[in-house]
C-alpha cells in the first residue's frame, strides 16, 4: 500500500522547532489526529504538531508501498526532519533547518529549497538530495565525536558550506556548486566531490579517503603529486550520480586526473584527484 | 532521629557481620547506642544489608583538569543527561559528569565521602569551588607536592636537621593554605624532570633543578607526614606509571617507604611486567607477594573497566605519552612551580590484548591480596572508568561464575600474560563492606567513618540483598546522611551540602620568609592570594593531627 502524507507549515515558528517525530517510517499507521498530537520541543516547552502542520494522508493500493511524507513550506526554523530515518521517503517542498537527515540508516530525502546545517551528520545510509545550497558540516560528525558519515549519499545541486564531510568515514557527497573551506578536514574514508570551486584547505588533516575537485590551486603542501591517469572508478562512479539525477557539465566518463596523496602530516593514505579535462 | 530495624549488619571494624540488628541515629545526625525513648522515624530493613555509608579514597571529581576534561569531551555528554527534578538538578556526562550530577550518583551508590585526588595548590581555590557544588556526600583534597620547586629546594639543602625542620614548615603551610586533607605525591621528580626535557630513570636519577631524586622526595615528604602527624600517610602514585615492566620501581618505592606513612594509590597502573617482547604482563603476584608479608602496606586498585574512560592525572609525561601511543586528542598543562597536567579521553576495549591485560591485573591485586584491610576499591574516577562501574566490580569479585564468563568476551591470547583465570576465591560481603568503606575509612584515619560504632557519623547506606550483587549494589534502598534520608531506590530525593573534611596542624603555618621571596620572584600572583580562603569551606570537618616531632 502505498502512502502519501501531505503537510504544510500553517506558521513560520518564531523559535526553533525540533521535529525529529517527522520521518516517514515512524508514521506508517499514524492517522491525521495521532500526527497532529505527535509532541515536538519549541524552545523549552513542547507542542503539538498539529500547531503547526496540516494537511492530509492518501492511500492507495496501486504502485509501490511505502510511505512519504511531504512538507510544504518554510521550514528554515524546522531542525532535525527525517533525524534518524530508516526507510520511506521525505521530500521537503522548501527550505529546512539543521540536521535534517542527520543519522539517518536509509530511504530517501529530497529538499527543493536549501537545507540547513549538519545535514546528514553521523548518517550512515540512505540518499539526500538538495536541489539549493546545504550549510556548513554537511555529513560530519558532532563534535568530540570520531565518525562523521559512515554510508549513504548527499547530493548537492546547488553550493555546500565549510567543514563538508568533516571526520567522514564513509559515503559520498557530491557537491555540483561551490564549497567553502575545509572540505574533507579530518576525513577517515569516504568521497566527497566538488564540481565547482573549493575553497582552501582541501583534506586538510585526512587520513584516508578520495576528495575529487575541479579546482586545487589551494591545495596544502602536504600533498604530493602522484600521477596522472584514468581511475577505472570514475564512470562508475559518474554513473551513479548521474542516476541520482545530478548531471555534471563538463565531467566526461573519460576525464583525466591528476593524483595527489596526503596529508603528510597524517600518514599520507589519502587521495585528491584534480579533474583534468574538466 | 533514626531507628534501622531488622537489617543484617554489617560493621567489620567491630567484628559484625551479618547478624540482624538495630542501627539508631540521634537528633545530632551521629549514631548512638541504645534506641532512644523517643518518637522516631523507624525503617524496616528486613533482608537488607546495613553498611556505613561508602568513602572513595581516591577519584578525580573537581578542579581544573576535571573541568578541562568536560570542555575537550562533549561526546561524553550526548547521549548522559539527567533532567532535573523536584530535589536535584539537571546534569549530563558520563565518564566526567557535572558537579552535581557526580553528587548525587556517589550517593545513589551508597557513597557518602569522596575524596579529590589531585589539587595543585594554585588551583585548590577552584576546586574547593568546585566541591562547593558537589552535594550531598563530604568531601577533601588532597595537594600535590610530589614536583612541587620549593619542596625539592629545600631537599637539596645540606643541614638535615634544617631540612626537616624547613620542610615540615613548608608542609604545614601548603597544606594549611590549600585547605587539604592529605599530602599527594603523583611521579615524585618525574614531572619536573620532563619539563627540563628529560626522562626519570630509576629512583636515584637527580631531578633539575635543585639535583635531588625522587627516592629523597618521597622519604622526605613521607617522613615529614609522620613528624606532623597527619592522618592520612603519603598519598603515593608511583614513577613509571603505565610502563611494561614498572612493578620493579613499585617493589623499590615500597622498600624504600617501608616503616613510613604512605598509601599506594590505582596500583593496578603500577603493577606490569615485561614479556619477552617488550609488552604488558601480570606482575600483580610478585607485588601482591610483598603486601601480603608487610601488614602496613595499604593501597586502592583503579581497577580497569570496559568502555569509555577519561584519563586525567598530574604525570603529565605519562599523558604525553598516552597521547602520542593513541593519537587521541590532549590537553597537557604546566602549572608552574607546582606540577604538571594532562587530558586524554580512551575507550578500553575488552578485544585489545592491553587492555584486556590491565583489567586483569586489576582483579588479580584484588583477589591475591589475602588481607582485605589492605586493599580499597577504586576505579581511580574516571582514569580507568567511571566511579558508577564499581557495583559491576563488585560482583566480578563476589561471583566467580559471572567473572569467568565475563573473560569469555577478552582477546584470547590474555590468557598467556595473566593468572586471573587461575583464581577461585571469591569475595564476602563482609569483605566487600572492607573494601568500599572501611578500610578506606581507617586508612585516611576517619576514625568516625566507615563504620557503624556509636559516635559515628550517621553515613548509612541500606542494600536489598540479592543474588545479582551488581543490581544490589547499584540500587540501594536508602542513603542516609546525617541520619537523614537522601537517597531512596537509588534516587536521590535530597540534596544537602556536604562537609569538607580538612586537617588541623598543631602550631602557625606560614611560609619561610626566604621562601616567600622565592614566591615572590617566580609565582604569578602574590602571596596574599595564594590560601584558600574560609569562605570557600562553610562546612567544615577538622580532623586533628597529632604532631610528633
Amino acid at each position: 500500500m502505498k502512502r502519501v502524507i501531505d503537510l504544510r507549515l500553517t506558521r513560520v515558528p518564531d523559535l526553533p522547532l525540533e521535529a525529529d517525530r517527522l520521518r516517514p517510517d515512524s508514521l506508517a499507521q499514524a492517522g491525521l489526529d495521532e500526527l497532529y498530537a505527535l509532541p515536538l520541543l519549541y524552545g523549552n516547552q513542547t507542542v503539538a504538531a498539529g500547531e503547526f502542520l496540516r494537511g492530509e494522508i492518501q492511500e492507495t493500493e496501486e504502485g509501490a508501498s511505502g510511505v512519504t511524507l511531504i512538507l510544504r513550506g518554510d521550514f528554515k526554523r524546522v531542525k532535525r526532519l527525517g533525524q534518524g530515518m530508516q526507510s520511506g521517503e521525505l521530500i521537503i517542498e522548501g527550505p529546512c533547518g539543521f540536521h535534517t537527515g542527520a543519522e539517518m540508516g536509509g530511504g530517501r530525502i529530497t529538499i527543493r529549497g536549501d537545507a540547513g546545517d549538519w545535514l546528514g551528520a553521523h548518517m550512515t545510509g540512505g540518499v539526500i538530495r538538495v536541489e539549493g545550497n546545504a550549510g556548513h558540516w554537511v555529513g560530519a560528525s558532532y563534535r568530540g565525536k570520531t565518525q562523521g558519515m559512515r554510508g549513504g549519499a548527499v547530493i548537492i545541486h546547488g553550493n555546500a558550506g565549510r567543514m563538508t564531510g568533516t571526520k567522514m568515514r564513509g559515503g559520498l557527497i557530491v557537491v555540483r556548486g561551490d564549497c567553502l573551506e575545509f572540505p574533507g578536514y579530518d576525513m577517515n574514508a569516504g568521497t566527497i566531490l566538488i564540481a565547482g570551486r573549493s575553497g582552501r584547505h582541501i583534506g586538510s588533516g585526512m587520513v584516508r579517503g578520495t576528495i575529487i575537485v575541479r579546482d586545487g590551486h589551494s591545495l596544502l603542501p602536504t600533498f604530493y603529486h602522484n600521477c596522472a591517469y584514468k581511475p577505472s572508478f570514475w564512470p562508475l562512479l559518474r554513473s551513479y550520480i548521474e542516476a541520482q539525477g545530478l548531471v555534471l557539465d563538463g565531467w566526461g566518463a573519460d576525464c583525466f586526473f591528476d593524483r595527489y596523496s596526503g596529508e603528510a602530516l597524517t600518514g599520507c593514505k589519502g587521495e585528491v584527484l584534480l579533474c583534468h579535462t574538466a | 532521629m533514626l531507628k534501622i530495624i531488622n537489617g543484617a549488619v554489617y560493621d567489620p571494624e567491630r567484628g559484625i557481620n551479618g547478624e540482624i540488628g538495630t542501627v539508631c541515629v540521634g537528633s545530632d545526625g551521629k549514631i548512638c547506642e541504645m534506641p532512644p525513648d523517643v518518637p522516631c522515624e523507624v525503617v524496616d530493613a528486613a533482608g537488607c544489608a546495613v553498611m556505613a555509608g561508602g568513602v572513595d579514597i581516591h577519584s578525580h571529581i573537581a578542579g581544573t583538569k576535571v573541568n578541562s576534561a568536560r570542555s575537550m569531551c562533549p561526546e561524553d555528554h550526548y547521549d548522559h543527561f539527567k533532567p532535573h527534578t523536584a530535589t536535584t538538578r539537571a546534569g549530563t556526562g558520563f565518564t566526567v559528569p557535572t558537579s552535581f550530577y557526580t553528587g548525587y550518583e556517589y550517593a545513589g551508590l551508597g557513597y557518602t565521602t569522596v575524596f579529590e585526588a589531585a589539587v595543585p595548590p594554585l588551583e585548590a581555590r577552584h576546586a574547593h569551588e568546585e566541591l562547593l557544588d558537589v552535594p550531598i556526600i563530604d568531601t577533601g583534597a588532597y595537594t600535590l607536592m610530589g614536583n612541587n620547586y620549593m619542596v625539592m629546594q629545600i631537599l637539596a639543602e645540606e643541614d638535615p636537621a634544617a631540612r626537616r625542620e624547613r620542610l615540615r614548615d613548608l608542609v604545614s603551610w601548603l597544606l594549611d593554605s590549600t585547605r587539604g586533607y592529605a599530602v599527594k605525591v603523583v611521579n615524585p621528580g618525574g614531572v619536573e624532570s620532563w619539563k627540563w626535557a628529560q626522562g626519570i630513570q630509576n629512583l636515584d636519577t637527580p631531578v633539575p633543578p635543585f639535583g635531588v631524586t625522587p627516592r629523597q622526595i618521597m622519604t622526605g615528604l613521607a617522613e615529614t607526614i609522620r613528624d606532623l602527624g597527619l592522618p592520612h600517610g603519603m598519598h603515593l602514585h608511583c614513577n613509571h606509571l603505565g610502563e611494561a615492566g614498572n612493578y620493579i620501581t613499585t617493589l623499590e618505592t615500597m622498600r624504600a617507604l617501608d616503616g613510613l606513612p604512605f598509601h599506594l594509590t590505582h596500583l593496578q597502573f603500577h603493577a606490569y611486567g615485561q614479556s619477552k617482547k617488550g609488552s604488558l604482563k601480570s606482575a600483580a603476584r610478585e607485588l601482591a607477594d610483598y603486601i601480603n608479608e608487610h601488614p602496613n602496606v595499604t593501597f586502592d586498585v583503579g581497577q580497569m573497566v570496559f568502555g569509555p574512560a577519561t584519563t586525567m592525572t598530574a604525570d603529565a609525561p605519562m599523558q604525553y605519552r598516552l597521547h602520542v601511543v593513541t593519537g587521541h586528542k590532549w590537553i597537557n598543562n604546566d602549572v608552574e612551580m607546582e606540577s604538571g597536567a594532562g587530558v586524554v579521553p580512551l575507550q578500553y576495549k575488552p578485544t585489545s590484548l592491553v587492555n584486556a591485560i590491565q583489567w586483569c591485573i586489576g582483579l588479580e591485586l584484588l583477589l591475591l591480596v589475602k588481607n582485605a584491610w589492605q586493599v580499597i576499591l577504586t576505579t581511580d574516577h574516571p582514569n580507568a572508568g567511571p566511579f558508577s562501574a564499581y557495583p559491576q566490580i563488585i560482583r566480578l569479585l563476589m561471583d566467580r561464575d559471572y567473572r569467568a564468563a565475563q573473560m569469555e568476551a577478552l582477546n584470547p591470547r590474555v590468557g598467556k600474560y595473566t593468572v586471573l583465570a587461575q583464581l577461585q576465591r571469591e569475595y564476602t560481603l563482609e569483605e566487600i563492606a572492607v573494601i568500599t568503606r572501611s578500610a578506606a575509612a581507617k586508612t585516611l584515619g576517619l576514625a568516625q567513618r566507615g563504620n557503624l560504632r556509636a559516635g559515628s557519623v550517621g553515613d548509612i547506606a541500606v542494600y536489598r540483598i540479592q543474588e545479582d550483587k551488581e543490581r544490589m549494589f547499584r540500587e540501594p534502598a536508602y542513603v542516609f546522611k546525617d541520619g537523614s534520608p537522601v537517597v531512596r531506590d537509588g534516587k536521590a530525593v535530597q540534596s544537602p551540602q556536604g562537609r569538607r573534611l580538612v586537617v588541623r596542624l598543631d602550631g602557625d603555618a606560614a611560609l619561610p620568609d626566604d621562601l616567600a621571596q622565592e614566591f615572590h620572584n617566580y609565582y604569578s600572583i602574590t602571596l596574599a592570594n595564594f590560601p584558600v580562603q574560609d569562605e570557600y569551606i562553610p562546612r567544615p570537618e577538622v580532623i586533628s593531627c597529632k604532631r610528633t616531632a
